[in-house]
């Protein structure tokens, strides 16, 4: 059937967008008004195997979706960190997330997937075996290549007790950002440690900045705390901690940073060093402009997750184009207005931090 | 520019003269006088989208209220003429199969249709740029 209507429909000749969170940055569409997107948003069912090894993840499934099938079967899966946005979208462009410390790369867990693709054809369990080369172009650049409308993963049965993580808020001094990077810069983390760095505002009226960091460590209070004693030591002007099951460690990412409408010109950047002086820049930069009017959800970004294991460790992953593994600090400004008059100011702004961070960076190859 | 669309329009004609000149029939709308076997037509998304809602599943729908579909950042946003809301997966290979390529040089709002293979010259490559 699916034959025939290829035949049929080729007539009539109109460019497309698979959508399911919404949420890509990407300002590159090149799509004309008369266009259609293939919404996936219904397709968003996650089944878990009888023995819970495996999740199979519809096209359409947004991260809470996954998460919450997951954890309702006690099973661990790799995610993204945005309960809103699409789980395909993020794992066919790596994946990374809270779990991949102790599993890897979200890409890395696939073993078959199901793609539709430019002409039509609907190929079904697609495996490394099958379809080197195919898999090779999903598992990295995936959206260029076919819709996913759905895949297998890996799952890792674990108890519900098991599958919860202290999760930190601490506050700090702008004084103290310079002091606060070189700890970042020198702390070195385990599989269990997941770091984030923000800056952020208190939103109007107000809008005060804010200097927060937020990590996440698969284990006990004694052992968190220990894991991130170097922060801590710092004194934070507050600190709040509590141990979180996992449907809940996407809250704080959830409110206000997922939420739909406004413009949100994003500059991302990967760097192997943290300079507290291009920090401070960042820093500055982000005040000025989260100042003006309609630009207080403005906010930067530093997301630090553990390398052991990551890189697939025993696993073979050559068979995947994704590439961008090594990258230790994956770094974004995020310009977010409502006032299209601040379009040209976000533009500086975000080259502008952007240039700064590849050039203290460390990388001699730009990975972003 | 002219000039230009005018080269592709001929060597297009040429390339797919050699193919069936079967009129599809599928489009409707008011058409403009045949230039070289090629019969132009004003089509609405609505109306060339028409046969493919017949084609998905029960659960399925087409949209041409883009509000429906909210994104993330309006910077700079793709602005669809239709969403297509599937319900099984079919649906997926069904809509792409209606919707595969695009000739680049179309004007807006118009389709030229005349054999399968009129528009499989030219396929549509979207421009992907993550990291701007």
């Amino acid at each position: 059937m699916i034959e025939i209507q290829v035949r049929y429909c080729t007539a009539h000749a109109l460019p497309f967008l698979a959508n399911s969170g919404t949420h890509g940055w990407n300002t590159k569409w090149n799509l004309p008004a008369h266009s259609a997107a293939i919404n996936l948003q219904l397709l968003n069912k996650v089944t878990i195997s009888p023995d819970r090894t495996r999740a199979t993840i519809q096209g359409g499934a947004l991260i809470h979706d996954v998460v919450n099938a997951a954890y309702n079967a006690s099973t661990r899966v790799v995610t993204g960190n945005c309960n809103l946005v699409g789980h395909l979208g993020a794992t066919l462009g790596g994946g990374y997330g809270h779990n991949m410390g102790l599993m890897g790369f979200a890409v890395d867990q696939l073993t078959s997937l199901d793609v539709v693709l430019g002409d039509g054809t609907w190929k079904r369990d697609v495996t490394r075996q099958s379809d080197p080369d195919l898999w090779f172009a999903m598992l990295g650049a995936g959206p260029n290549f076919g819709i996913v409308t759905a895949v297998t993963a890996r799952a890792d049965p674990t108890p519900q007790s098991d599958l919860t993580a202290w999760f930190g808020q601490l506050v700090f001094a702008p004084e103290k950002l310079e002091a606060v990077i070189e700890v970042v810069q020198a702390l070195q983390l385990t599989p269990k440690m997941v770091l984030f760095i923000y800056f952020l505002t208190t939103g109007p009226p107000a809008a005060t900045p804010l200097l927060l960091l937020t990590p996440l460590y698969h284990g006990s209070p004694a052992d968190a705390t220990t894991a991130f004693a170097p922060l801590l030591d710092l004194g934070p002007l507050s600190t709040e901690a509590a141990v979180l099951p996992w449907p809940r460690w996407n809250d704080f990412s959830d409110n206000p940073l997922s939420v739909k409408g406004g413009f949100k010109n994003i500059f991302a950047v990967g760097h192997d060093i943290a300079d507290p002086a291009t920090y401070r820049a960042t820093w500055d930069d982000f005040v000025a402009f989260s100042s003006e009017p309609t630009a207080a959800g403005t906010g930067f970004v530093t997301e630090i997750f553990p390398h052991v294991g990551v890189a697939g460790g025993e696993e073979d992953v050559s068979g995947a184009s994704f590439a961008n593994r090594r990258t230790r600090f994956n770094s974004f400004i995020g310009p977010w207005y409502t006032d299209p008059a601040l379009h040209a100011k976000a533009q500086i702004v975000g080259e502008a931090v952007r240039k700064r961070f590849r050039e203290t960076g460390g990388l001699e190859k730009q990975l972003t | 520019m002219k000039a230009m669309f005018a080269s592709l329009r001929a060597a297009l004609f040429f390339y797919i003269s050699t193919f069936t000149m079967a009129q599809s029939g599928e489009c409707s709308g008011e058409a403009a006088p045949q230039q070289n076997g090629w019969v132009e037509q004003t089509v609405s998304l609505q109306q060339l989208l028409a046969p493919l809602k017949e084609q998905l599943s029960a659960g399925a729908n087409i949209s041409y209220d883009p509000s429906t579909l909210p994104r993330w950042s309006d910077y700079e946003a793709p602005k669809p003429g239709a969403i297509i809301n599937v319900a099984v997966e079919e649906d997926v290979a069904i809509a792409v199969s209606s919707l595969p390529l695009l000739l680049p040089y179309a004007p807006l709002g118009k389709a030229w249709h005349q054999s399968i293979a009129a528009v499989s010259i030219h396929p549509y490559v979207p421009t992907s740029n993550h990291t701007k």
